[in-house]
């Protein structure tokens, strides 16, 4: 395999990646337009945050998890504080479950509303990046009037939330979730009737449920190849439980069915804030038990990120700080599904496809191809790449 | 039947702790020469999940948590192993588990743990001219 | 395919006839919502000085100054630094008074000068007439005296600062003339040489 890698072009993605936790560094081997093998390098921004976890008190850790990722911000102190109250054992008010799964289903919401948005513009159709982040706006609104910030909602706390969600603003955010449905109900349609992103999506990119399986992928990635993985369902945690939602599977696998996976997650998210939004209003009750200390022990905290499932390992000493604190975030198996995926298309395809993973985009910021046998050098930015994928739809369109 | 009872009746013999910290949370110690044997039949004749490895160093050994999901029940499996303190050496998993290869680089240099038999131990986060032996993970780097 | 069409159709005309989603920001002021977490603001009269939004920062984005040596006696500064804080609101939370820092809803702290977003509040420091010790700021005792009520007659640190308050002349700032002795222990003294104080007159060696 070595020797024909060498006479391969070799096309590298990355490595600068600066929103999501995985910054990643892609080598496409290429013959011709075709790819024919993957390597992945990450730690470009390593910032060692399990090390930094080893030095703070329990209840700062969730403030440095928060900032693992700025999109998803709040995965990560929901699996922490899981975890922790794993090892406790202990029950969080009911209040704050509640609380909880609205702040990480409006979550859901924002991230998949960026994810389409941010596909609709690699494909060139820049109306449905537009327009999927004008529907995102009203929900970080909501996040600043509830939590008060956009984005770092500094909600978590280790058994129970920091803050109340109050009344008064219960029939904005009600107001806020009937006009999303109307919105969505329109993006959606018009993103699954569209017969050239139906010729652009189906088929592209197909991971089959053993690759799914070899990688460990996780969340709708898994779920557009029909496996029906979701902890919300498997390992019930906080007030799911107590909702009633649907898991959304879909089953060819592809690039297309990962994006009707995520719209259609998003009418389920607004069916479990509206259902949550009921069981609390007017009911009041705490929204926190006090956590005086954590015993040795070790505890394993899950939650189903936006992106998938994410994992918290912590391991206590009795001490005021973890002494070993694993993370897995959703994308570090996700990504290396590309291995399975990207090989066998086309390079205006590869966009699309590490898109629809849903890492981040940045990691195709800075694209160079160069011929390994004569060592000439060309570089394709960020935004070559985008050309190439916005001329493929352009021919198809012509096509259809 | 349940997955306690599955992993009592399959894995038999090869555990010497098994631990349930709740009915969703199993932790199950293995000897080092037994693991390959355990996550075979964990990940592939009973279709548990690969979720991640951990490594732990602890003051006298060194430990890896292989945790795997069964996730019709919603429970963890963590299969524990120790490796010596003076030379962590374990088999690599990547021929039964292909996307365990990337925790593993991961665990090689940062905790310095060797997995023999992995295809292909390079530099995964640390920059390539990282200094040999100097491994970000272990405390001892702190005191 | 025309049914779809028409839809989009309808929010791209009523996209185009409304007005423009995006405010006007740096022309047109922004008023953020009420409960914003913005910039974290000491409040002069409330904070006493005790330093537990120091301890508790995640971010160690509050720097505590102890300077014994200053200028007009022993002080000490909490200084707010905005380019490393968090807007957790933690500090808010755990203030002992409740009212001694709290969020505002500035978020506008954009700065070329760090002194002009800084925010910080001085105390006077209480330290022990024999060692130097650092005992607290003298607000704080205060406040733990209002808190303990009529337990805190029995506290002579305590007490010396309620007289004080009420302009009675208590001499317990005078200097001590080493070795400490009992009738030391009603000068502000640290709880170490108190101790000291009570155990060497009993056994007359120190």
């Amino acid at each position: 395999m070595a020797e024909d890698k060498k006479k391969k072009v070799i096309v590298p993605i990355g490595p600068y990646h600066p929103l999501l936790e995985e910054p990643e560094f892609f080598a496409l081997y290429c013959d011709g337009e075709k790819v024919v093998d993957v390597d992945w390098q990450a730690g470009y921004n390593h910032r060692a945050i399990e090390k930094l976890s080893e030095a703070k008190h329990w209840d700062q850790v969730t403030f440095l998890v928060e900032r693992i990722c700025g999109i998803c911000s709040t995965s990560h102190p929901f699996a922490y504080c899981n975890a922790v109250e794993d090892l406790l054992g202990a029950s969080v008010p009911e209040r704050a479950r509640y609380i909880r799964c609205i702040i990480g289903e409006l979550e859901r919401i924002h991230s998949h509303l960026l994810w389409v948005g941010l596909a609709g513009h690699f494909l060139g159709y820049n109306t449905v990046f537009m327009w999927a982040w004008k529907y995102r706006e009203p929900v970080l609104d909501m996040f600043e009037i509830i939590t008060g910030n956009r984005n770092h909602y500094a909600m978590f706390k280790i058994g129970g939330v920091r803050r109340n969600i109050e009344e008064e603003d219960m029939p904005a955010l009600r107001r806020v979730l009937k006009g999303l449905k109307v919105q969505l109900e329109m993006l959606t349609h018009a993103v699954l009737d569209d017969p050239v992103l139906g010729a652009r999506l189906k088929g592209v990119g197909v991971l089959t449920k053993e690759h799914i399986k070899n990688f460990g992928a996780v969340g709708p990635v898994a779920r557009a190849s029909g496996i029906g993985g979701d902890i919300r369902k498997d390992d019930p945690y906080a007030a799911y439980p107590m909702l009633d939602f649907k898991v959304i599977t879909a089953e060819h696998g592809d690039v297309f069915d990962k994006a009707v996976v995520r719209l259609l997650e998003m009418f389920e998210s607004i069916k479990i804030i509206e259902q949550s939004l009921d069981a609390i209003e007017g009911k009041g009750g705490d929204i926190q038990t006090e956590i005086r200390d954590i015993p040795p022990g070790e505890g394993i905290g899950r939650h189903e990120a936006p992106r998938g499932e994410c994992f918290h390992y912590i391991k206590s000493d009795g001490t005021n700080r973890p002494v070993r604190h694993k993370i897995r975030a959703p994308s570090y198996t996700n990504i290396p599904t590309f291995k399975a995926s990207c090989i066998g298309q086309m390079i205006p395809d590869v966009a699309i496809i590490l898109a629809g993973v849903d890492p981040c985009y940045c990691c195709t910021e800075r694209v160079a191809v160069y011929d390994a046998g004569n060592k000439k050098k060309q570089m394709y930015d960020f935004s070559r790449l985008v050309e190439m994928s916005r001329q493929k739809t352009e021919k198809i369109k012509k096509e259809i | 039947m349940n997955v306690l009872d599955t992993l009592k009746e399959k894995l038999g013999g090869s555990i010497k702790e098994l631990k349930a910290h709740n009915a969703k949370r199993i932790y199950i110690t293995v000897d080092r020469a037994d693991v390959k044997k355990c996550l075979k039949i964990l990940f592939r004749d009973l279709d548990a999940r690969y979720i991640v490895a951990s490594g732990v160093e602890n003051f006298d050994s060194f430990e890896i948590l292989y945790h795997l999901g069964f996730d019709g029940e919603g429970t963890v499996v963590s299969v524990r192993t120790y490796l010596d303190r003076g030379k962590p050496e374990i088999e690599s998993m990547t021929s039964i588990i292909p996307g365990i290869s990337y925790i593993e680089r991961e665990m090689k240099e940062l905790l310095g743990i060797n997995f023999t038999g992995h295809p292909g131990l390079t530099h995964f986060l640390l920059r390539d001219d990282w200094e040999e032996g100097n491994y970000p993970l272990r405390k001892a780097k702190n005191g | 395919m025309k049914k779809p069409k028409l839809r989009e159709l309808k929010e791209a005309i009523t996209s185009l006839f409304s007005k423009p989603f995006t405010t006007d920001f740096p022309y047109k002021p922004h008023t953020p919502p009420k409960r914003y977490r913005g910039k974290p603001e000491y409040n002069e009269k409330e904070c006493v000085g005790c330093g537990a939004c120091f301890q508790v920062c995640p971010a160690k984005a509050i720097e505590m100054n102890d300077e014994i040596n200053a200028d007009g006696g022993p002080t000490r500064t909490l200084i707010h630094h905005p380019a490393e804080c968090l807007f957790c609101g933690e500090c808010e939370r755990n203030c002992i008074t409740q009212e001694g820092i709290k969020l505002s809803t500035k978020f506008d702290i954009a700065y070329f000068d760090e002194k002009n977003v800084q925010n910080s509040v001085q105390h006077k420091l209480l330290v022990c007439k024999d060692c130097g010790e650092i005992i607290g700021t003298e607000k704080h005792l205060l406040w733990a005296f209002r808190r303990v009520k009529n337990l805190g007659f029995a506290q002579p640190v305590m007490l010396s600062r309620l007289m004080e308050e009420l302009e009675i002349k208590t001499g317990a700032e005078e200097k001590i003339a080493p070795p400490i002795q009992r009738t030391d222990m009603l000068k502000i003294v640290c709880p170490r040489c108190r101790r000291i104080a009570f155990i060497s007159d009993e056994k007359k060696e120190h």
